[in-house]
This record gives structure tokens, C-alpha cells and sequence, in this order.
């Protein structure tokens, strides 16, 4: 159990004192900082149920309590940058990229050490060593097994604007890993192709969804046949994935629809010389903490790179195209595309 | 008085000037690029409809449930208030889920309607229930002695001594349309809201997001300005000195089964349908099945913080409520309108402009206890205000008047006086703070101290990966607890 349940007896006395006129002392929220040793901050986009168990074997291991904050790393990534300076996170994990490379981009995050940014391939991690990738979560196109053949399911994405598939695929542009995905597209095969792509799905009546979460439910349901999202999503489905109605398609080896999107943690500034926040993002890179991100969410570990989660092709198989996800310049210019066309 | 009303008015308007703050980084120009093209037209026509639509479904629902509560003879009258309350603990993405999962492919702006009406309705219905008691139906006996239909009665009579209220909960509906997310979102229509976020989530844009949240800002005045201006016309009070309290009629029983079902029908759908979803998906399996001894400390906590929140926004509401109801100054109905706004913005807005104002104005509380609950105090107050505003409008001034010739102080007779006999509205806006308190997420999320765990966080961790059936508990909890606040209110109502 984290700090975040063992706080809950604390904060039930202090509501408690609250409610029988006391007053009560603002200074839990200090407690954290006034002795970094013992006690870490982190911010986490990563989903709690999946990533609590993992920072209670560090709790143990390191004799260090982590005071945990979750929430979706788009929010938490604008709260830091709201924050700034007086910000009391002193580690950020994150469930997208592109939230760290906004926050780095602020001059909010400090570089990481060398011997723990060389554990990742380069094209997984950081250009300036501002942040580390922990894992990887292949693009992947979802059908509905009963609609479509595994064989019928496309595998390029290029292959959606097919008339066979129109009104047949769903998307989901204000998600984080459709637009690293169209960053991608843009970078590797053009301004042009990209905004064509783009302008070809609308053109083909793709549906607009809200998440990756929401098209997994609608293809499982036999809503809709096709979906673009991410593999862990399917990965992580409540019920064993494997029984469900919606299965993954993985991506030509090679091609853009191929695309690996990155996890990671970063360090923030005002942390820069915690011994806590240190240990906690070298924990993260460990055998440990990769081998439970393989066998427990199923995503590929970028440390053990030539270790695969069960069911899902080998990580060299994918394209693992060598390109700057968490580029803010590229983004926005990714993100102004989706404006363009009409679809943010 | 005047001087606390100010103060909670500024309080409340903290998030817009935020919202400025930030719009005004990308200049005149950068904010007409982002907010004069075809997608803002689209999302505002999208939104005009969904908001239409529930303000029209909320009024017939709400006035129609309250009317059919108070006018029918019903077995255990007091449960009938706990069953229309209800709805409101049910989060609207729950329910919009629900809805999807029971017939898969529902999306567009009908779905959206219901799911946001049937969520909020109570807003209505209850400050209704609240002036009904209060109403003179005395007057209604003199219409129908002299040839009124029942109909035309209740219409010419008793409709406009409760309309103010019911105008008044409707646009707290409007509002919270206005500005909810998740719900538009998972039924796949995109609102005003659903434009910011995306804007937000890209490139984390606070600029842009801000630029479109402008345009939320301009249309929430329209609505609280169309509301100002419909109260007004509608409402009348009547100088009645004492009210005296009239027995619903008796009725056949089939008109009794009916009136049961019209009142049962929209919380059984939009609370027991939602929850029966999520449980039968924990009982199809779920790998995230929650442990229930986890439920007890947020519980506790929702509950704590919800009835902290609602005794302070009702402290914090009265004044300005007081002068709302009894001065009809342009500043103050500006205050007013102000401090409503202020529930048209969208969460994640709320929660940035929290965060940004704390650290600049009092830093040393930052997610403490005590900001969270200064935060709640000032984002929910316009709800208490609201339900206040319409019982104090309906206490006679003249009542308060005699308590003075009888020598009260001004303070203590408009507390004995007029406060008392407005009892049942302003416990229906501690109620209406009480529910939005414990549902609250985005917010929360950000300045919670950390270990505070509320049913509605819990909830929230569970949906966000996906886990339905393992948010089925927590969705229960809420229910329950928010059972108490319902009971509570019935008891207040039936003094």
C-alpha cells in the first residue's frame, strides 16, 4: 500500500478537526519537502491501479514514501506548468511523450543522468536527456472479430481510406497517441500525405470518438467494425482480452503504422538534486520495474528491449521510426494540422 | 451585507479573470484566429441545442415531478422527495456510459440531452418542491370558487408563485450543460467544452483552450441574462402573512400508481439502470475487482467534506441572496449573474485557475484542506445562491418588517424571521452544493491533499482505464451517500 491509502486515516482526522471547529495546520502538504530523503512527490499520468503496486515494491525497497498525485498526464502536465517553480511534484511519470516534452520545452524538467538516458535507444527517449522512456505501447488498428477476419484487418493505415471502409473507422483526435501518430506521418511521409490522410478519413466518414477507451467499447460492442488506438488499451481490457469481440491488427513492420508511442518519467527542476527522485527514476529504468511493465500491462520494456509481453509481436519487428515524438514545435504544427481540417 | 456580497462575488469571479489572463497572452488577433472559423460555429450550434434541449426537459420534468410530489396523495410522502432527489448523485458520465453500454452506437445530441437532463433535473424539481410548500394555495381555492379550471388555477395562481424558483434551478442545468465534458464526449457530440478540451489536450495550449473557453464565458451570459430577464417576468409574490398547508386530495388508485410511475420513472433510469450496468459487468469479471473495506475512508470523507461545503457555501450565499431577493439594483443582479458564470466553465479550466490563483494569493495553503474547501465554497456557491434567493424573494418583507416594530435587531429578525420561514429553499441549495461536492473530479484531482480519497476520485481511477464493472461499488457508494443529504432535505421541507 502507498502513501496515498496510509494517508487516508490522516485526512479523515484532520476533516474530522475541521468539522469540530479546530482549526487545522496547513503544513501536511510541506511535510514532503522538508525531508526529501525519506519522502518523494510524483506526479503520475500513468493509471494508479496499474502502477501502485509497482511504487509500493520501490516504497519497501528504498525506505522512501511516495506521496502519489494521479490524474490524466494532460492535466497534471498543464497543472506543472501552471505551477512552475512552486510546483511541491519533484518526479512526473507520464502516459504520453508529449506531456514531458511540453513540460521540458518550460525549462521544467532537469537532465537526467547519462548512465540512465543511455539505457533506452535513442528513438525512445529524449533528444536532450530531459525525461526517459520507460515503455512502449505499439498503434495498433482494433476490429471487431465478427465483422472483420484477422486476415481482412487492415494493416496500413493508408489502407483506411479504401471505400470498403467508409464510416467504418473510428478515431480519436484529441488523444494523445492519434496525434504522435499523425506526427509521425507528417515527419515521415510528408506535409502533404499526412494532411491528405487526414482529409481522406473525414472524406471517408471516419468516426470521431473521444479515447482510445471509448473506441475499444464501441468496437467490442460491434458498433463500429475498425478502430485506431493504442495496443495496451486492449491490453489492459477488464475482462481477458483475448476472449473479447475486438482483437488488434498490428502495423507493417517498418511503416508508419508500425509506430511505437513512449511512456516515461522526468525529473523536475526544483528536485534536480533529490537522492529520492534519483532513485526513484533508476528504479523505474530497473530490471524490476521493467519485467512488471512487461509481464503486468503488457507494454514493451525499452530497458529489455529484446523482451516481448506475451501475445504481441517482437518490439525490432515494429517500425520504431527514428523520430522526436515529444517535439513541442512538431506538435503544435501536428496540432495546427488538426485544426486545419476541422478536427480540434 | 453588502460588503460579504461583494467579497463572494469576486471569489467567484477568479476563474474568468484567469481565463482572461491567459486568452490575453495570444493578443486580439491569436484569439480571433481560435475562435472565428467553422469548427467554434459548429460547436456552438451543437451546444445551443444540447442546452435547449435540457433547459425545455429539465422545466417540464422538474416543475411536473414536484407538482405531482406536493398536489398527490402518495404512501410514505417523505420517500417521494428522497426518490426525485436522487438523480443528482449520479455523475453524468456514469450514466452516459450506461447508456452506451445498454444500447451500443447511441450517440448525438438527443442522448446528450437526456443523459444531462435526467442528471440535473432535481435542480429543478426540488427548489420547486421548496416554493410549492411555501406557495399560497389559498388564492388557487378563491380561482377555482369562481369558475377556474383546475388547470387554469394552477397556471394563473400557483404556477407563477413557483416559476422564479424553477427558472432559477433550470439554469443551473443550462449551466452545468454548458459545461460538462465527459458526458457529450462519450456520446460523441461536440460542445464548446469538448472543443476546449481538445484544444487543451494537444499541445497543452492553455492560451488556445482559454481563447475558445471565452466563447463558453459569452454564451453562459446569454443564458443568465435570458433567465434574469424570465424570472423577473414570471415571478410575483403574494403578500400572504401565513401560509397555510393544504392535504394533496385523495384519487383513485390508478391515478395514484400513475403519478408514482411518472415520478419513479426518470431516477429508475438514470440511477438504477447506470448502476445495474456497471454491476453486472464486476459480475462478468473484472481484473480490478476493488476491495470493498477500500470504499470506507472515501466514503467518509465525501460525506465530510460535502456537508462542510454545503453549512459554509449557505453561510457564504446568504447575503448575497438576500439582497438579490429584496433590492433590484443593476449591481446587484450584476454580482449576481457574475458569480454564475463561474459554473458554465469547463473542469479542467476550474481546476488550472485554482491551482494559478492559490499559488499567487495564498501559496502557503496550496493543496491543503482548507483551500480545498474554500475552492468547493466558491465554485458551488451560485447553486446555494440560486435555491436561496427564490424562498427568500417568496417570505414576505413585511413579516420581517413587524419582527423590527417589535423591537428585533435587523440581523436577528431577518435570521428568525425571514431565514426560518425560506428554511426549505435554503436547505435545498446546502443539498444542491452537498451533491456537486462529492461528484466533483477535475478539480479535486488537482488540490487534494494527497491521501484525500474521495467516492467520486475513486470512481474516477477506475473508469479512466477502462474498468466499469470494477466502478461499480464506488458508483453505489455515491448513490448511498448521497441518500443522506435527500433524507435530510425531505425532513427540512416537511417541518
Amino acid at each position: 500500500m502507498t502513501a496515498r491509502r496510509r494517508h487516508a486515516s490522516v485526512a479523515l482526522t484532520l476533516i474530522a478537526a475541521l468539522v469540530l471547529g479546530a482549526c487545522s495546520s496547513p503544513d501536511d502538504a510541506d511535510s514532503a519537502s522538508t525531508d526529501e530523503e525519506t519522502s518523494l512527490v510524483v506526479y503520475t499520468g500513468r493509471d494508479l491501479e496499474l502502477v501502485e503496486p509497482l511504487i509500493a515494491q520501490f516504497e519497501q525497497e528504498s525506505g522512501i514514501e511516495v506521496e502519489l498525485r494521479d490524474g490524466d498526464s494532460t492535466s497534471l502536465a498543464g497543472q506543472l506548468l501552471e505551477e512552475g517553480e512552486d510546483t511541491p511534484a519533484q518526479v512526473f511519470l507520464s502516459q504520453d511523450s508529449g506531456s514531458l516534452g511540453v513540460l521540458s520545452d518550460a525549462g521544467l524538467l532537469a537532465t537526467l543522468p547519462e548512465d540512465v538516458t543511455s539505457l533506452v535507444a535513442p528513438e525512445y527517449t529524449s533528444a536532450d536527456g530531459s525525461w526517459v522512456g520507460l515503455t512502449g505501447r505499439a498503434r495498433v488498428v482494433v476490429y471487431d472479430s465478427q465483422q472483420v477476419t484477422a486476415a481482412e484487418a487492415p494493416t496500413d493505415v493508408f489502407e483506411l481510406l479504401d471505400e470498403r471502409w467508409r464510416g467504418q473507422v473510428a478515431i480519436a483526435p484529441t488523444n494523445a497517441g492519434f496525434q504522435s501518430f499523425v506526427t509521425a506521418v507528417r515527419v515521415l511521409e510528408g506535409e502533404d500525405r499526412a494532411r491528405a490522410w487526414l482529409e481522406g478519413m473525414l472524406a471517408n466518414d471516419a468516426q470521431i470518438y473521444d479515447g482510445n477507451g471509448a473506441i475499444l467499447e464501441a468496437v467490442n460492442a460491434g458498433t463500429i467494425p475498425l478502430g485506431l488506438i493504442n495496443h495496451y488499451y486492449w491490453a489492459r481490457f477488464e475482462g481477458d482480452p483475448v476472449t473479447q469481440r475486438a482483437q488488434i491488427a498490428f502495423g507493417d513492420p517498418g511503416s508508419v503504422s508500425a509506430l511505437v508511442n513512449v511512456t516515461g518519467v522526468g525529473i523536475l527542476t526544483g528536485a534536480q538534486n533529490s537522492s529520492a527522485a534519483q532513485q526513484f527514476v533508476e528504479f523505474m529504468v530497473s530490471d524490476q520495474a521493467q519485467s512488471y511493465f512487461l509481464e503486468e500491462t503488457a507494454e514493451y520494456p525499452l530497458v529489455l528491449a529484446d523482451q516481448t509481453p506475451a501475445g504481441v509481436p517482437p518490439l525490432r519487428d515494429l517500425g520504431g521510426p527514428d523520430l522526436d515524438l515529444a517535439d513541442l514545435a512538431s506538435l503544435e504544427q501536428t496540432v495546427t494540422l488538426l485544426t486545419e481540417v476541422g478536427l480540434l | 451585507m453588502s460588503a460579504v456580497a461583494v467579497l463572494v462575488a469576486v471569489g467567484t469571479v477568479l476563474p474568468i479573470v484567469y481565463l482572461v489572463l491567459r486568452a490575453g497572452e495570444l493578443g486580439l488577433d491569436g484569439i480571433e484566429a481560435i475562435v472565428v472559423r467553422p469548427r467554434t460555429l459548429d460547436l456552438l450550434v451543437t451546444t445551443a441545442l444540447v442546452c435547449g434541449g435540457v433547459a425545455v426537459v429539465t422545466l417540464v420534468l422538474g416543475i411536473g415531478t414536484a407538482v405531482v410530489v406536493t398536489r398527490v396523495r402518495l404512501p410514505l410522502p417523505r420517500l417521494w422527495w428522497v426518490v426525485v432527489a436522487l438523480p443528482v448523485a449520479m455523475p453524468s458520465y456514469v450514466a452516459a456510459f450506461a447508456l452506451v453500454a445498454v444500447r451500443p452506437g447511441t450517440h448525438g445530441v438527443v442522448a446528450t440531452i437526456a443523459v444531462i437532463a435526467l442528471t440535473t433535473y432535481p435542480y429543478v424539481t426540488l427548489p420547486t418542491l421548496a416554493a410549492l410548500s411555501r406557495a399560497d394555495l389559498d388564492a388557487a381555492d378563491v380561482a377555482r370558487s369562481l369558475g377556474a379550471s383546475r388547470t387554469r388555477a394552477f397556471a394563473t395562481v400557483v404556477l407563477p408563485q413557483v416559476l422564479p424558483a424553477a427558472i432559477a434551478g433550470c439554469l443551473l442545468c443550462v449551466l452545468y450543460a454548458l459545461s460538462d465534458f465527459a458526458a457529450p464526449a462519450l456520446l460523441r457530440t461536440p460542445t464548446l467544452t469538448v472543443g476546449v478540451y481538445g484544444l487543451f489536450t494537444g499541445s497543452l495550449n492553455r492560451s488556445h483552450a482559454a481563447a475558445l473557453g471565452l466563447v463558453v464565458v459569452a454564451v453562459a451570459l446569454v443564458f443568465v441574462a435570458v433567465e434574469q430577464l424570465a424570472r423577473r417576468r414570471a415571478g410575483h409574490r403574494l403578500s400572504a402573512v401565513a401560509v397555510r398547508r393544504v392535504a394533496p386530495a385523495r384519487q383513485s388508485v390508478a391515478r395514484t400508481a400513475l403519478a408514482a410511475a411518472v415520478v419513479l420513472a426518470p431516477p429508475v433510469l438514470i440511477v438504477v439502470v447506470p448502476v445495474a450496468t456497471l454491476l453486472g459487468r464486476l459480475l462478468g469479471g473484472s481484473r480490478y475487482a476493488p476491495e470493498l473495506a477500500d470504499l470506507v475512508a472515501p466514503a467518509f470523507t465525501t460525506f465530510v467534506l460535502g456537508a462542510t461545503v454545503a453549512v459554509l457555501a449557505v453561510l457564504a450565499a446568504m447575503p448575497v441572496a438576500a439582497l438579490g431577493a429584496r433590492w433590484r439594483h443593476g449591481w446587484i443582479r450584476g454580482i449576481e449573474g457574475v458569480s454564475f458564470l463561474g459554473q458554465a466553465l469547463p473542469g479542467i479550466v476550474v481546476g488550472l485557475a485554482v491551482v494559478f490563483m492559490t499559488l499567487r494569493l495564498a501559496p502557503s495553503l496550496y493543496q491543503t484542506l482548507p483551500m480545498l474547501l474554500l475552492a468547493y465554497v466558491i465554485v458551488f456557491l451560485p447553486k446555494s445562491i440560486g435555491a436561496s434567493r427564490t424562498a427568500v424573494q417568496q417570505v414576505s418583507p413585511q413579516l420581517e418588517e413587524v419582527a423590527r416594530t417589535l423591537g428585533r435587531r435587523r440581523t436577528a429578525a431577518w435570521w428568525g424571521v425571514t431565514a426560518r420561514h425560506a428554511w426549505p429553499g435554503i436547505a435545498t441549495g446546502a443539498v444542491l452544493v452537498m451533491a456537486a461536492t462529492m461528484k466533483e473530479v477535475p478539480m479535486t484531482l488537482m488540490i487534494r491533499p494527497i491521501g484525500v480519497d474521495t467516492l467520486a476520485t475513486e470512481l474516477w481511477s477506475k473508469t479512466s482505464i477502462g474498468a466499469f464493472g470494477a466502478a461499480a461499488p464506488a458508483a453505489l457508494a455515491l448513490v448511498v451517500v448521497g441518500l443522506v443529504p435527500a433524507w435530510l432535505l425531505s425532513r427540512a421541507a416537511a417541518r
